[in-house]
Parts: C-alpha cells; sequence; structure tokens
C-alpha cells in the first residue's frame, strides 16, 4: 500500500505519512504475502521476468523480498511518499541488493519510464490512495510501461468480515470517508467493493488473458494471525483517526470509544474474523 | 537430511531433482549445465554465485552447505559479515530520530524497536542464514523495589526462526545470558552454546551463538538486547560487536525514562524452566482480554499496553513463587 507526500503532489493516503505507518505497512507487508502463499504464488514461469516495476511500494517490503529472492530481477518500487522510499533504499543497502532501487514518484502522475520498460508492473493494495475516476488513466500508464507479453498484476483485499460490533462499525466508517473523499468503490458502503473491479480495470486497458486467483486469512483468536492482524488493525483505525474525523463522517469521541472496544472484542478468545483478497492479472498483447 | 562430505557432493543430491535444479538455476541466474559443471568440478562458483546459491538453496541446506563451503574455502563465512560496514547509515539514524520525535506515546516502543529491528537483521544478517534479535526488558520493581526478573519483548528473526517472535516471549532471570548482562552491566556473548561455559545461558531451538548487549540510559538499565545466530562464532568479528552496539544504543531511545532502573535495584531470581512458563503464558491473551474488559466495563479503561503489562506482573508472581516453592522442596 503507498502513501503520500512528494512536493508537488497532493497526499490522498488515507493513513498519513508517518513513522508509525511504515512500520504498520512493513509488517502488514510480511503477513499478507505469508497469506497469499509467497511473492509470486500464480506466476508458473518467471525466466522471463527480469525487470518489474512495485506501484505504490510503501517502505518496500514486496520488492525487497522479491529482489532477495530472485537476484536475477532488477527490481523498482514507486511511492509519493519520500519517508518511505528513503526506508526502502537503506533496507536495499543494509542488505546488500544492488538489484532494488526506489524512486519517489507519484503514481496519479504520468510515469516518466520508457513504453515497454518492464517485464511486470505490480501494486498491490493501492485503493487507499487511487480516486475512483483515476483507476483507468493509471491501468493505461501500466500497459504503456510493460512490454508487449509482460504482465500486470493487481492485488486488493476487502477488509475482513468479523463478528466484532466495532470492527464493523469502524470498517463501515472507513469506507463512508472513503466514499466522501472520492476513493471508494462501494454503492452502499458495507464494503470496498474493489476487488470486483480488478479484471473489468484490466481488460478496459487492453489486456489479454486475464486471471483472478483469490485467497482468504483467518485472523480469529487463536489463529497464527491472530495477534500480528489484532496490532495492524488497532494500530491502523487510530492512524486512519484524522482522515475518517475531518471528512465529517464521524467524531473524534466516536472512533476513539470505538477503538477501546474494538481491543477489548479482537482479544475475546470468541472473536472471529477472515479477510479476502482477490490477484487479477494479465497480458499486455504482442505487437502486432 | 541429505549425507554429504562435499559441497559438491551435497549441491549434486539436490540438483538430482530437475525441477530444483531449473528453479536454482533460475534464481541465482545462471544455466542448469553450469550447476552441474560446479557439481563436476569443471568450474567454481565466484562468490556472488555463492552468496546467491546460499539464499536460493531450501532452508534445511544452508547450514550445511554453509560449513561445507567453509570447510574448502576457509574464511567465507567471516567475509559474508565483514561485507557490511561497522557503521550505522545515517539514513537509518535520521529515521529513527524522526521516529522518537514524531511518534505518540502509544505507539513509540513499538515503531522504534521494530525500525531496529528490522534494520539490524538486515545488517548483520544479510544472507538470511538465521539471526533472532529480541527485546528484553527489566519488569517493574516489586515491592521492595527491586527489579526481580526480564521479559522478553518483541523479537524478530530470519528462517529458521520466525518473522515474529512475541508470541514465544518467556520470563529470564539470573540463569540466563540476558539477565547476566543486565546484572553486569555489559555486552557478552557465547560464541558456541554447544561448549561447556561460565556464563549462564538458556539455549532455545536453532541457537548456536547468542550476544546480549545492556540497554542503557544515564549509566540506569532498562534491559538488554539479544542476538542468536545459527551459526558457531557469529559474534567475534569486530564489525558484527560493533553494530551489536551501535544498535542498542539506538533501541533505547524506544525506552520511557522511567523504564531505566539504577543498578543497584537489579536483583534478578532464578525463573522456571520454559516448558513450566508455558503453562502460565498459553492464557496470557486472554488475561489481558478479561483486565481489559473489567476495566472497560468500569469506565476507567485501559490501554492495550497497560493491561498488558498487569497480566505480565500477575504471571510473573506466579512464576517467582513456583520458583521459590521448588527451591523450598529441595
Amino acid at each position: 500500500m503507498a502513501t503520500s507526500d512528494p512536493s508537488q503532489s497532493e497526499n490522498t493516503y488515507i493513513l498519513g505519512d508517518s513513522s508509525a505507518e511504515m512500520v504498520r505497512l512493513i509488517e502488514q507487508d510480511r503477513h499478507f504475502t505469508r497469506a497469499m502463499g509467497g511473492l509470486l504464488p500464480e506466476q508458473t514461469d518467471l525466466s522471463s521476468i527480469h525487470r518489474v516495476l512495485d506501484v505504490g511500494c510503501g517502505p518496500g517490503g514486496w520488492a525487497l523480498e522479491l529482489a532477495q529472492a530472485y537476484p536475477h530481477m532488477q527490481v523498482v518500487g514507486i511511492d509519493i511518499s519520500a519517508r518511505m522510499i528513503d526506508y526502502a533504499n537503506a533496507q536495499a543497502r543494509a542488505s546488500g541488493l544492488d538489484n532494488a532501487s526506489f524512486l519517489a514518484k507519484n503514481a496519479l502522475d504520468p510515469f516518466d519510464f520508457p513504453e515497454g520498460s518492464f517485464d511486470l508492473v505490480n501494486a498491490r493494495f493501492i485503493e487507499g490512495f487511487i480516486p475512483t475516476v483515476a483507476w483507468p488513466a493509471i491501468l493505461q500508464e501500466f500497459v504503456r510501461i510493460t512490454r508487449p507479453g509482460g504482465i500486470i498484476r493487481l492485488t486488493d483485499c476487502e477488509w475482513g468480515m468479523t463478528n466484532s460490533f466495532a470492527y464493523q462499525k469502524l470498517l463501515g466508517i472507513s469506507i463512508h470517508a472513503m466514499q466522501v473523499a472520492g476513493l471508494s468503490h462501494s454503492p452502499d458502503g458495507r464494503n470496498y467493493a474493489i476487488t470486483p473491479l480488478l479484471s473489468r480495470f484490466l481488460s478496459e486497458a487492453g489486456c489479454v488473458n486475464i486471471k483472478e486467483r483469490a485467497h482468504s486469512m483467518d485472523f480469529s483468536a487463536g489463529t497464527e494471525a491472530h495477534l500480528g492482524s489484532f496490532q495492524d488493525f488497532s494500530i491502523g483505525f487510530q492512524l486512519m483517526q484524522p482522515f475518517q474525523v475531518n471528512t465529517g463522517v464521524t467524531t473524534q469521541q466516536e472512533v476513539e470509544q470505538l477503538h477501546r472496544q474494538l481491543t477489548v472484542e479482537m482479544l475475546d478468545s470468541d472473536f472471529r474474523g477472515i479477510m479476502y483478497f482477490l490477484t487479477a492479472w494479465g497480458e499486455k498483447p504482442q505487437a502486432t | 537430511m541429505l549425507e554429504s562430505s562435499s559441497w559438491r557432493e551435497l549441491l549434486g543430491q539436490i540438483i538430482s531433482n530437475p525441477t530444483e535444479r531449473d528453479r536454482l538455476a533460475g534464481e541465482i541466474g545462471v544455466r542448469s549445465i553450469t550447476l552441474t559443471r560446479w557439481v563436476n568440478g569443471e568450474s567454481m562458483p565466484r562468490p556472488q554465485n555463492i552468496r546467491q546459491l546460499l539464499y536460493a538453496l531450501p532452508q534445511q541446506f544452508r547450514v550445511l552447505f554453509l560449513e561445507l563451503w567453509d570447510g574448502e574455502q576457509p574464511g567465507f563465512s567471516a567475509s559474508l559479515s565483514d561485507s557490511s560496514t561497522s557503521e550505522l547509515a545515517y539514513d537509518f539514524i535520521m529515521q529513527v530520530l524522526d521516529a522518537r520525535a514524531t511518534t505518540p506515546d502509544t505507539l513509540r516502543f513499538w515503531t522504534i524497536s521494530r525500525l531496529v529491528l528490522q534494520h539490524a537483521l538486515r545488517q548483520l544478517d544479510p544472507e538470511r542464514i538465521g539471526m533472532a534479535i529480541t527485546v528484553v526488558r527489566c519488569m517493574p520493581p516489586s515491592r521492595e523495589r527491586k527489579i526481580r526478573s526480564l521479559r522478553e519483548g518483541m523479537g524478530m528473526g530470519t528462517p529458521p526462526w520466525e518473522g515474529d517472535l512475541e508470541h514465544r516471549a518467556m520470563f529470564l532471570g539470573a540463569e540466563s545470558l540476558a539477565g547476566h548482562v543486565v546484572m553486569a552491566g555489559r555486552m557478552e556473548a557465547i560464541q558456541d552454546l554447544n561448549e561447556a561455559t561460565l556464563l549462564p545461558a538458556y539455549q532455545m531451538e536453532h541457537e548456536v551463538s547468542a550476544m546480549a548487549s545492556p540497554i542503557l540510559y544515564a549509566n540506569r538499565i532498562g534491559g538488554c538486547l539479544l542476538f542468536s545466530s545459527t551459526q558457531r562464532d557469529y559474534f567475534l568479528s569486530q564489525t558484527r560487536q560493533a553494530l551489536v552496539l551501535g544498535y542498542t544504543r539506538f533501541i533505547a531511545l524506544a525506552f520511557e525514562r522511567e523504564e531505566y532502573y539504577q543498578p543497584n535495584l537489579i536483583d534478578l531470581r532464578l525463573m522456571p524452566s520454559l516448558e513450566v512458563q508455558q503453562k502460565s503464558l498459553a492464557g496470557f491473551q486472554q488475561r489481558v482480554h478479561t483486565i481489559m474488559r473489567e476495566s472497560y466495563d468500569t469506565q476507567h479503561s485501559l490501554a492495550y499496553p497497560e493491561a498488558e503489562q498487569l497480566a505480565w506482573q500477575q504471571i510473573e508472581e506466579e512464576l517467582l513463587a513456583m520458583s521459590l516453592n521448588a527451591l523450598r522442596d529441595n
């Protein structure tokens, strides 16, 4: 998931740009990658993938892991947040990775990469900063910078179904706030409704051989994912409070009260929750 | 587990599976025939190839492969560490200072600790041959104003340890390396936990060497940073020792001033074994939930870290009572 801040660009990321959010994204990235079975679990042939772009890379978790796991790949990550990019570059240097580099760029602006620059363009969890109206143009840019026969890969999620009243209420407030900010595709505010659209975006941008794969993550009490998810949501909802309140859909008092209730309910041994992820990918048509 | 007397033999056994051979070749960017030539002794991999191969090998073969390669090319393990500098990067320092300056109280420990541990793991174990780092914190003083035990807080590792070690946290006392370091107020290392040593030590699974460094502020002690490696003699390197000290100095920024204690207050007891502790630790989250639920109902609701601390203190009392009873019985 990406964030914000280059000087001339507007920051549209809903969780802001802070050290705490950066650390939360690193941890979340690790948990989500594990839940989805790896870095590129659906791609069976990686031999032709040499240059990879990760859009909205945040602090670089996925891109760094990819560069470390596949030394033959050159991985480039872009994110609007200079803080996240500095962190990702520092991590690459500390690991001695010379095949990973990170650039501060706004994904909402046209890319300055030449046409056909990448074998794979990847974007995970970017719904938190892409306005609904901007998706078609962004996908067109993805296609432009991908080589013919290369892959465009989108992954997003619906943020969980649980038996916690506070969780569901906070989720509803978040979606409502995103609707106000022009970031949600939801017609009724019940879920983000981004996953059903991923294939359509690829199709409308001209991709072919479009496929989908879904994953789920059970983060109920007692599961392996519970503690990590508890921290992720507890901190995430806390960091999202300014965005929620600023859109006028709630009050500081209400979200603070719900946050305390969320902590109690998620730690209950009866807590149940499942998240669902969808990866959709397609190929840029070969030149005719 | 395969039995091999040379790295060529081990690699040969691994790539006897054509799928695995092609995967390895793809991941390190060479042709499959090149792997076969290495195995047959027709050519030698370059140091960079070995680094890549080490990472691409299935986890269970990495340590053996490194030992066999070191046997033929002595000093390679040491060169893995010396590829890194002993200095902390300026941008890392600024990130930690920025986090210290801008993160709210409730998230400061979590944010700074993770920033430091993530960077330390990448710099101290760039080849991912196995390292765990744990933040060990002093428990608050007893009624007699003495620190009687330490507890493992946040922990992170590279394989074979899991990414996140928090759920394996336990209490440590005078019987542990961490306890010794906190009482002595200076860094100590055990280069081979399988050999007899004068230092006290608790050895966790996969751990072969360990180093601990006290977390200090104004000569007061908050705990220690505990480093574990799958490799013997991993902390002999001056470079690594300098980095361990540097990261320990930085993690000190995650603690509040009141979490540091005068050395004369440190009076660590012997804590029960992990097996005994696990019975009390198993219900930890439920214990935190009960404390939060009760405080929530009274409208004096506790924040999660406060409830967590109370739960730790309850368990500490139980474990210390168990230790005392065991001593009396003996």
